[in-house]
């Protein structure tokens, strides 16, 4: 069966059938069919909120595609290798890792029963991200953007071009410094979602978390914190329980002079 | 001209209706068209039934055929294998006048049938079948790697792509070249 004779439309047809993951997979087949597949699924691409790297913690990251119409993984990317002959390499952006085609989430409802696993060495994972996320960008295009989730220990995120937003849920014994390091040399996110225990200062005041343009802090005890103190971008939202009125009084009385949104919800 | 009449058994009979019998329309009875592919046998269809096929009901609509002109000009689609063409019109007859379901189990699970049925489908305009096909086709590849992809979908490889451009653009300048040689040679 050779999928080049058919006709266009048919082909758009057959590739409007495949999962994102299936797509991912088929456009390493060629040049040829990566640009087929660039230009028959337009509008498919186009409908493309975002897409969501996720590491929640343990030794894998899922990268998701979130549409108009819902969400669906597309690949993992594990820090580990398992004793399998399944692998087979793929090019990605100019290096070549690792994948084996993996059925285990089945079980769990995932309406993708075959998803791509990019293994690698823990040392790998920042580069491997790297690699993907140019990948993707190529193939989606500029306009896609990205968000990155991330909770537990895993404070890592890299610099990656078109990264807007990040969500964080912070623990009591949370280390920040890689957070802290990650927004000091990178430029400032469009937003952040945070979710953090009582603490009283999680960064720096000069820190360049405060300058995010919105940010969306969910904390049940706000005491003295530094996100009324020094936040210095346009819209803030928090979300607590108790919080002490005079800090309120001090935030409100600070941005009185400027135009900016302050939604209170307790 | 050979001719078999097997779609003729299961041409669906006729729609049983539930109005009260003294507002009931008169029956009108159902017309039957022939169709040939390329081994000569001749399938009857219903028009019904041809109605999924929107380049059949094209042809048909205008043409007020009787039955003996219809038997006597089976339309012929000679780009379309026989036992394609019977899979074809066995599927018209099955689903005459009903909803089509949201899936078809009942597609050809070799890869090359299923690759005439897609084309065949495709030149006869029947929407709902092309639907069916191209799940059937995308099916093929599930949990598949790249390589294994490229083999069932028989998608050539960067080299090979670029061997059969080059020899085009060795076939389009030869014949540019003779089609100049061509002109001069007229001149003359």
């Amino acid at each position: 069966m050779k999928l080049c004779k058919f006709p266009y439309h048919v082909q758009e047809d057959i590739l409007d059938n495949m999962e994102f993951s299936e797509i991912f997979l088929l456009s390493f087949v060629s040049h040829n069919m990566k640009k087929t597949i660039k230009s028959c699924q337009v509008t498919r691409f186009k409908s493309i909120n975002v897409i969501m790297y996720e590491g929640s913690g343990g030794d894998y990251k899922t990268v998701d595609v979130h549409y108009k119409k819902g969400s669906r993984s597309m690949l993992m990317i594990a820090s580990h290798r398992l004793p399998s002959n399944d692998y087979f390499p793929l090019n990605i952006s100019g290096k070549i890792y690792d994948f084996r085609l993996c059925d285990e989430y089945a079980k769990y409802g995932s309406f993708c029963k075959y998803l791509p696993h990019a293994c690698c060495h823990p040392y790998e994972d920042e580069s491997v991200i790297k690699s993907i996320h140019s990948y993707l960008l190529d193939f989606f295009g500029n306009s896609v953007k990205y968000h990155w989730k991330t909770e537990k220990d895993n404070f890592i995120i890299p610099q990656l071009p078109n990264l807007l937003s990040c969500s964080i849920w912070l623990e009591d014994d949370s280390d920040t410094k890689a957070l802290e390091e990650y927004f000091s040399s990178s430029s400032a996110l469009k937003s952040i979602y945070l979710s953090v225990d009582e603490r009283e200062e999680l960064f720096s005041a000069e820190s360049k978390f405060y300058q995010t343009e919105a940010i969306d802090i969910d904390q049940h005890h706000m005491d003295h914190c530094g996100f009324l103190s020094h936040f210095q971008g346009r819209q803030i939202y928090l979300s607590c329980y108790t919080c002490y009125v005079s800090d309120l009084i001090t935030f409100v009385d600070r941005w009185q002079s400027e135009k900016h949104i302050i939604i209170w919800n307790t | 001209m050979s001719s078999t009449e097997q779609g003729t058994s299961s041409a669906a009979p006729a729609e049983p209706t539930t109005a009260p019998e003294s507002a009931a329309a008169p029956e009108v009875p159902e017309s039957f068209y022939y169709v040939h592919g390329k081994d000569k046998v001749v399938h009857k269809v219903s028009a019904g039934a041809l109605q999924h096929s929107a380049l059949i009901h094209g042809m048909i609509s205008n043409l007020g055929y009787t039955e003996e002109q219809a038997k006597a000009n089976p339309f012929p689609f000679e780009n379309i294998d026989g036992d394609i063409l019977q899979m074809v019109v066995d599927w018209c007859n099955q689903h005459k006048g009903k909803p089509t379901p949201p899936e078809d189990t009942n597609l050809p699970k070799q890869k090359e049938k299923l690759f005439d049925l897609v084309l065949a489908v495709n030149y006869l305009e029947i929407k709902e079948l092309l639907t069916y096909c191209c799940k059937q086709v995308a099916m093929m590849v599930k949990g598949k790697s790249p390589e294994e992809i490229r083999e069932i979908w028989m998608i050539p490889t960067d080299a090979e792509d670029e061997a059969a451009e080059k020899e085009a653009k060795k076939r389009a300048g030869k014949e540019a070249a003779g089609e100049t040689a061509a002109a001069a040679g007229d001149a003359k």
